[in-house]
């Protein structure tokens, strides 16, 4: 019998090794060229999503909303690269630490090199790429993870202690941006660590910092006299350039 | 340095409220998609005569999944229901190949291989393919899943009982066609 499931695991594994090997369709064109019915139904699916862009930009008022502290110079991103799809050619682990993480929805009115960027990381955070996640690191990147690189991202999700999940939360909170003396711009999340002093922060961005943390860890930081905890930064020209926590 | 913040979640409410939900629906799915494709190939592959009919069948669960993936999104585990999606569909599929076979047959096109599998996982899920149905799902989820049985039970909606019972029957049915390529290699 055991000769048997010695068979079976072998056949097995062979078949996982196949799996990992073939390369993972886009879901979307796999519908479409596949199957028929689904063809239509995408195209009444990207009919809909145009005509929900759209038809709100013809009502509205051409000035853009938001006043002159919030308003960015740059339109609206588009929904099409807030969906972009990082495809994978290694296998996605199970045990990642963004499983069971929500994946952050699109941010609108970013630039779109930014949000190009933020959507890309987002995606690759979400399936645990880790190669598409260090490929997307900007040139320096900055991590807390053992004092490194874009790599520490990858050597901490193998020691069982990443902090994808995180990433993923930090995403879905509001941005702020900081000025830089060049003219140029950093994209920060969570807004609140663009503020200089903790009790600059507004109580709806407090709330959001309480998806990631519990009120006592929001104690030890305010305590801090800024925000100091996990946050990420992009910037204007869509390089991702750090995620770190502490001061 | 000039500090000033965006505020991304209430600017354009009732725009961005349709936006948001649409498109992190989409992520959600595509992300799902992402994370628990090859998983699901590698069961399917196991189950089905061919690489193209393995990557159709976790094509059907996926649709399957995203047509309802409200509902499905909300599930504790929603890799579970389409696993279950993804093992009941194979055995609809390998009865419509086998007609489409037996029909192509007979105008001679050779018999369709399995994937690019070694000679002896090839005849190892040719044996398998020969069980009845509830045996292939057993040993495709215990073996190319790698499911607990508490996992198979709850795919297959039966007991762990039942599942180890057709793993035992399975292992039992293949040891006379499996045990002759064990033997030689000794």
């Amino acid at each position: 019998m055991n000769k048997v499931d010695d068979r079976l695991h072998a056949a097995a594994e062979e078949t996982r090794q196949l799996a990992r090997q073939l390369s993972i369709t886009k879901f979307v064109e796999r519908t479409e060229t596949r199957h028929n019915g689904m063809l239509i139904l995408a195209s009444a699916f990207a009919v809909v999503f145009v005509l929900f862009g759209l038809i709100p930009l013809l009502m509205s008022d051409t000035n853009p909303p938001g006043g002159a502290e919030g308003a960015l110079s740059t339109p609206s991103t588009p929904l099409e690269t807030v969906t972009t799809i990082v495809t994978s050619t290694n296998a996605p682990e199970s045990s990642c630490s963004s499983a069971d993480t929500p994946v952050p929805a699109g941010t609108e009115r970013l630039p779109s090199a930014v949000a190009d960027t933020r959507d890309a990381v987002i995606a690759a955070a979400a399936a645990c790429d880790l190669d598409a996640l260090v490929s997307l690191a900007g040139e320096p990147f900055t991590t807390s993870f053992g004092g490194g690189g874009a790599e520490g991202l990858r050597s901490w999700e193998e020691q069982g202690q990443g902090e994808l999940g995180t990433l993923l939360r930090l995403l879905a909170m509001t941005y702020g941006t900081i000025e830089l003396e060049d003219g140029g711009q950093i994209f920060v999340w969570p807004a609140a660590a663009t503020y200089e002093s903790w009790e600059q922060i507004p109580d709806e961005q407090l709330a959001e910092l309480g998806t990631l943390y519990g009120d006592e860890e929001l104690e030890q930081l305010s305590g801090f006299g800024a925000y100091a905890g996990w946050r990420t930064g992009i910037n204007h020209d869509g390089n991702w350039m750090y995620f770190v926590a502490g001061d | 340095m000039r500090v000033s913040v965006v505020n991304s979640i209430t600017d354009h409410p009732e725009r961005t409220r349709i936006e948001r939900r649409t498109v992190a629906r989409m992520i959600s799915f595509e992300a799902f998609y992402q994370r628990e494709y090859r998983a699901m190939l590698g069961i399917a592959l196991a189950m089905t005569p061919g690489t193209a009919a393995a990557e159709d069948l976790v094509q059907e669960a996926f649709i399957a999944a995203h047509r309802r993936w409200d509902r499905v999104s909300q599930y504790d585990n929603p890799k579970a229901w389409v696993r279950r999606v993804l093992i009941n569909r194979a055995t609809s599929m390998r009865r419509r190949l086998s007609a489409e076979f037996r029909a192509i047959t007979r105008v001679g096109p050779p018999e369709p291989t399995l994937p690019d599998f070694s000679a002896e996982t090839s005849g190892v899920w040719k044996e398998v393919h020969r069980l009845p149905r509830r045996q292939q799902q057993a040993i495709a989820l215990h073996y190319v899943g790698q499911l607990s049985m508490a996992e198979i039970a709850d795919v297959m909606g039966c007991s762990q009982g039942a599942v180890k019972s057709h793993l035992h029957r399975a292992r039992e049915t293949l040891r006379g066609p499996l045990a002759p390529w064990s033997e030689e290699e000794l």
